[in-house]
């Protein structure tokens, strides 16, 4: 039903050449993991480093659509893999108790301050619209939706930060360091129960909590079933095949026990310690369980070590060389990342990255990231029309793709956009579950794809694009004077560019096809914006460019990242 | 394959409604009679440790309640010295201390309860088939995953998955109202699983306030911009190939054809329920006041029968279960009992049934961190006018006497050493009953529940016909 209603594709004025540019690079396509010879700026057309950036950022501006061109796609990877993160700094240590923390008469704001996340969300948006370090803040911000941790939970600004600190830096490292550095994570501790998680030496009666034992596999590293390499299920007698029984969450329970809170600053380390969010968390050899024979994954049995970090260190190699964690952890980054719905030769493909990056190691993730970004299934425009690619642009990545895209002396404070995410179901790190916003496995309606972004998308969100889009394009939106952590700003969007294309309706149309589409608009959105541009005259360009950024940024392709 | 949906309802609408009067003889006959009928689904996410829900009975049942505080240690609610359980009655059982509301519905006739029911598939699962083989095809697939379970409790679909839920194959039988602007199926709890039919799309509404699309500021331009953002929202002027194109913008054109019915609903004002709602302020009591602002408008929006789908989080107690708990359920006994009241005050009580879900029940032995993990079978509530009063549909799962410091079965129904109980009630069996209410056929509650013949009762009777 669909296929006659294929609409044409458009493209911006003067992109022939780039079109044609674009069939040699298809044609080289699949590009090899990180080559370092495919730098070569001939081959990344403006609508491939603006697509590119739509993956692998929050939003294509004009300089780093010229950055990308210039360095080429391997070149830029390779800068941004060595570009620190811009991260969470000088958030220190707060009492857990907010009547220590905010004694009588409390000072105004001082809850809000220091025991939500507001802060925290503020800054993850200003981070987002301005710092150099795009792909390891979008790396970060996937991580963080599939090894979650929540302000339901943990809402003190300096452990998010912690926590999210902890994700910026180890994007483009080992996963394995990743994971361990999570386990040991007081945030995570906090979050799913490993803190203060004792052996039970008294009696025996009762177990230890098994919350983070089990979503560290179901969730963090390998996933319910047996996958083959290209992430479809292995089938026996056609059923899935488990990962994992109860029996093996009873004993990474056991294994992960004996772990408390970092001793505050001065303090000496104690069971159980008060709430720290900063640093690992130490052992207790006296709370953990000693006794080893915990049958883990794969039917291998845990030798009695006597030693707690050898213990975690034997658990946490176990879940890592799992055959699983390539295609479970790869697939999910690239559903963040790329598409909803990549084919199995693309989960494969990352997959192998994951396995060895080249060298002969495993769960590199710069590798990995490579691997996603640089496939032809990424990169080729002729895949990415098809019918089933792409991905809902999730309520953060819409917000930062539209301010980014205009671009100039567009700035936020990201007050606002940390409110309006919020209206649209994503309130920043503050998942409601640890099963994040939305699921992996969230049906596109309609259809028999998925659709993971859907699970937030419903008629009421979907009118907070519009709702959220009017008070940016009508603004500024005022700054919040009661913020006094930052100097607040408010959030303002810069017209400039677009009030001097709009003297040509033509020119505007291309200009906002090439930033915001890739120079892909579709015949219908080109229509309805012509359509538009002729009933603003000419002289209200600035009315012209606002109305047509609106009905752009609020149509239903916007809201894909395609 | 992908079906258009909006070209669905507008092309066959008609169809659809003529198909339904051969499809579905009891909804027409309902739809001409004018009688209103509606379920309520509360999903309690995080898996609700239904063990302290509802316990024995410290003065009915003091044998079992000592054995209950001996297993539950930590968790174990007391009989005295803090906020006091809610006896039910002359019955066994006594209610959480923080269900006062909830309790008075049991007196009033208003409240059943069905112990044990879950995801199941095999009524004859033993504990020894379970533990000889635990992923068996008998056996419901990712037991104690939050996710599955609550999937499996949406669509009572065991082991393949499924891309709808039950509530959405109800809302498939169910004719649209508002003209064909309004879906059967209303959620104020976001997109979901248990939404999701194969013909009819969902409605998802904001918990509280206006569903509007605002006007664009300039008013000189809103009609032109208007013009332009509806055309591309609209998919026969803007057919788009992209699925998930296509997909955002047909949930954007459902929105838009019913905001002009539903908004002034919504963000408006109703003497006769706001009263009950106005001093609450959990997310549950603003959707309950959102649900019973639709039902108190249901004849003018032309609605017969629709169903509801409303949410309350966090019930995931793994530490700290009795604080969570208590904070939880006050907030639930609340927002019940508020919309009880007001779904009475409409004189509406008999025709709306408010019904409970959630992941899975929890450990009955606690764990180290003074938490619950999670479990399989669990305990439910029915709320309405049509209930039969002082329901009480299945068992109590049996306790074996505390065995001191060794780990063995709690009772005979647990599969493990921590108290997780094989339902004896099906998922399909109490939502088959709930939708026989509705007045959906038994020839498609048999399609819409595949594995339902498995079971015996295929109605556990607890509802009583609306007149």
């Amino acid at each position: 039903m669909r296929a006659s209603n294929l609409s044409l594709r458009l493209r911006s004025a003067g992109t022939a050449a780039v079109i044609s540019t674009w069939v040699l690079a298809a044609g080289i396509a699949p590009v090899e993991a990180a080559g370092s010879d495919s730098g070569s700026t001939a081959t990344v057309s403006q609508a491939d480093a603006t697509r590119f950036l739509e993956q692998s950022s929050f939003g294509p501006t004009s300089a780093t659509v010229a950055e990308v061109q210039k360095l080429g796609i391997a070149g830029y990877l390779t800068q941004q893999f060595a570009t620190p993160a811009t991260g969470y700094k000088g958030y220190v240590y707060y009492p857990s108790s907010p009547k220590e923390g905010c004694p009588a008469p409390i000072a105004p704001n001082c809850y809000r301050d220091n025991y939500t996340l507001l802060p925290i969300q503020m800054q993850f948006f200003r981070n987002a619209l301005t710092g150099s370090d795009q792909l390891r803040q979008r790396v970060a911000f996937a991580l963080s939706q599939i090894i979650v941790v929540s302000g339901q939970t943990v809402s003190q600004p300096y452990g998010m930060a912690a926590y999210q600190n902890l994700l910026l830096n180890d994007a483009f490292g080992n996963f394995s360091k990743l994971l361990t550095d999570v386990t040991l994570s007081p945030v995570m501790g906090t979050y799913l129960n490993m803190v203060n998680n004792d052996w039970d030496p008294r009696s025996g009666e009762n177990d230890p909590n098994e919350n983070y034992a089990r979503e560290i596999l179901q969730l963090f590293s390998i996933g319910l079933y047996e996958l083959n390499i290209d992430g479809s299920p292995k089938l026996a007698g056609g059923q899935s095949i488990p990962t994992y029984a109860q029996a093996q969450v009873d004993s990474f329970a056991n294994v992960f026990t004996g772990w408390t809170y970092p001793a505050l600053a001065g303090a000496t380390a104690k069971w159980t310690d008060p709430v720290n969010y900063s640093g690992a968390m130490p052992g207790f050899p006296s709370h953990h369980d000693n006794g080893g024979q915990e049958v883990l994954l794969n039917g291998y049995t845990l030798p009695a070590n006597g030693n707690q970090a050898k213990d975690l260190s034997e658990a946490i190699a176990n879940i890592f060389n799992h055959p699983n964690v390539g295609p479970f952890i790869g697939k999910q980054l690239i559903q963040m990342l790329v598409t909803s719905n990549p084919s199995p030769a693309y989960v494969k493909a990352v997959a192998e990255a994951f396995n060895d990056n080249g060298k002969g190691v495993r769960g590199d993730l710069s590798a990995v990231i490579t691997a996603i970004l640089t496939n032809s299934e990424a990169r080729s425009a002729g895949v990415a029309a098809g019918a089933t690619y792409g991905k809902l642009r999730e309520p953060a990545l819409m917000l930062t793709s539209f301010l980014r895209g205009v671009g100039g002396a567009t700035q936020s404070d990201g007050f606002f956009l940390t409110e309006e995410s919020s209206n649209m179901s994503e309130t920043i790190f503050d998942s409601p579950t640890v099963f994040n916003f939305y699921q992996p496995s969230y049906p596109l309606p309609d259809s028999d794809l998925v659709g993971p972004p859907f699970g937030i998308y419903d008629a009421a969100t979907a009118f907070e694009r519009y709702d959220c889009a009017v008070k940016l394009i009508s603004g500024p939106v005022a700054p919040n004077k009661t913020i006094d952590f930052i100097k607040p700003t408010g959030t303002s969007l810069d017209f400039s560019a677009w009030t001097k294309a709009a003297a040509s309706p033509a020119t505007l149309i291309a200009d906002i096809n090439e930033r915001f589409f890739h120079g892909a608009m579709s015949t219908h959105l080109d229509r309805a914006l012509t359509g538009l541009m002729s009933q603003i005259p000419a002289t209200d360009p600035l009315g012209r460019a606002r109305a047509a950024l609106y009905v752009a940024v609020t149509s239903p392709e916007f809201q894909v990242e395609q | 394959m992908t079906m258009n949906r909006r070209t669905l309802l507008q092309g066959i609408g008609g169809g659809l409604m003529a198909g339904q009067l051969a499809f579905l003889p009891r909804l027409a006959q309902a739809s001409s009679g004018g009688k209103y009928q509606a379920l309520v689904c509360i999903f309690m996410y995080g898996g609700v440790d239904g063990n302290n829900v509802i316990i024995p009975s410290p003065t009915n049942d003091a044998a079992n309640y000592s054995i209950y505080q001996q297993w539950r240690q930590s968790v174990a609610l007391p009989s005295g010295g803090g906020a006091p359980l809610n006896q039910l009655e002359s019955t066994k059982f006594a209610l959480h201390p923080a269900l006062v509301k909830t309790s008075a519905l049991w007196s009033g006739g208003e409240l059943g309860v069905l112990f044990n029911v879950g995801t199941t598939i095999d009524p004859k699962l033993t504990v020894g088939e379970y533990q000889s083989n635990p992923a068996g095809t008998n056996v419901p697939a990712n037991l104690f995953s939050h996710e599955d379970q609550k999937n499996e409790w949406k669509s009572a679909v065991y082991r393949e998955g499924s891309t709808t839920g039950w509530g959405g194959r109800i809302a498939d039988t169910l004719p649209a109202s508002g003209g064909g602007n309004i879906a059967p199926l209303l959620s104020f709890a976001g997109p979901d699983l248990f939404t999701l039919g194969a013909v009819n799309a969902p409605l998802s509404l904001p918990a509280s306030g206006p569903f509007v699309i605002d006007a664009y500021p300039t008013a000189k331009y809103a009609g032109a911009v208007n013009t332009a953002t509806a055309s591309l929202y609209d998919s026969a002027q803007s057919p788009y190939a992209n699925a998930a194109i296509h997909a955002a913008q047909t949930i954007t054109a459902a929105g838009a054809g019913a905001s002009g019915l539903l908004n002034p609903v919504l963000s408006g004002t109703n003497d006769t329920i706001d009263p009950f709602f106005s001093s609450l302020t959990s997310s549950l009591s603003s959707q309950l006041w959102s649900v019973a602002k639709v039902i108190a408008d249901q004849s003018q929006l032309g609605a017969r029968t629709q169903v509801f789908y409303v949410d309350i989080g966090n019930f995931d107690t793994h530490h700290d279960e009795l604080e969570t708990m208590n904070t939880l359920l006050t907030e639930f006994d609340d927002a019940v009992h508020a919309f009880y009241g007001a779904t009475a005050a409409l004189g509406l009580a008999k025709n709306v049934t408010t019904f409970t879900m959630s992941d899975f029940n929890r450990t009955y032995v606690p764990n180290t961190t003074d938490g619950t993990d999670h479990a399989w079978g669990n305990h439910m509530f029915v709320i309405g006018g049509s209930v039969k009063p002082r329901s009480i549909v299945g068992t109590i799962p049996a306790l074996y006497a505390p065995p001191g410091n060794a780990q063995k079965q709690v009772g005979p129904l647990d599969v493990g050493t921590e108290g997780r109980w094989i339902p004896q009630i099906a998922v399909d069996q109490y939502a088959a009953t709930l939708a026989a209410w509705l007045g959906v056929s038994s020839t498609n509650i048999q399609k819409i529940f595949p594995n339902l013949a498995q079971f015996s009762p295929q109605n556990l009777g607890f509802l009583n016909p609306v007149a």
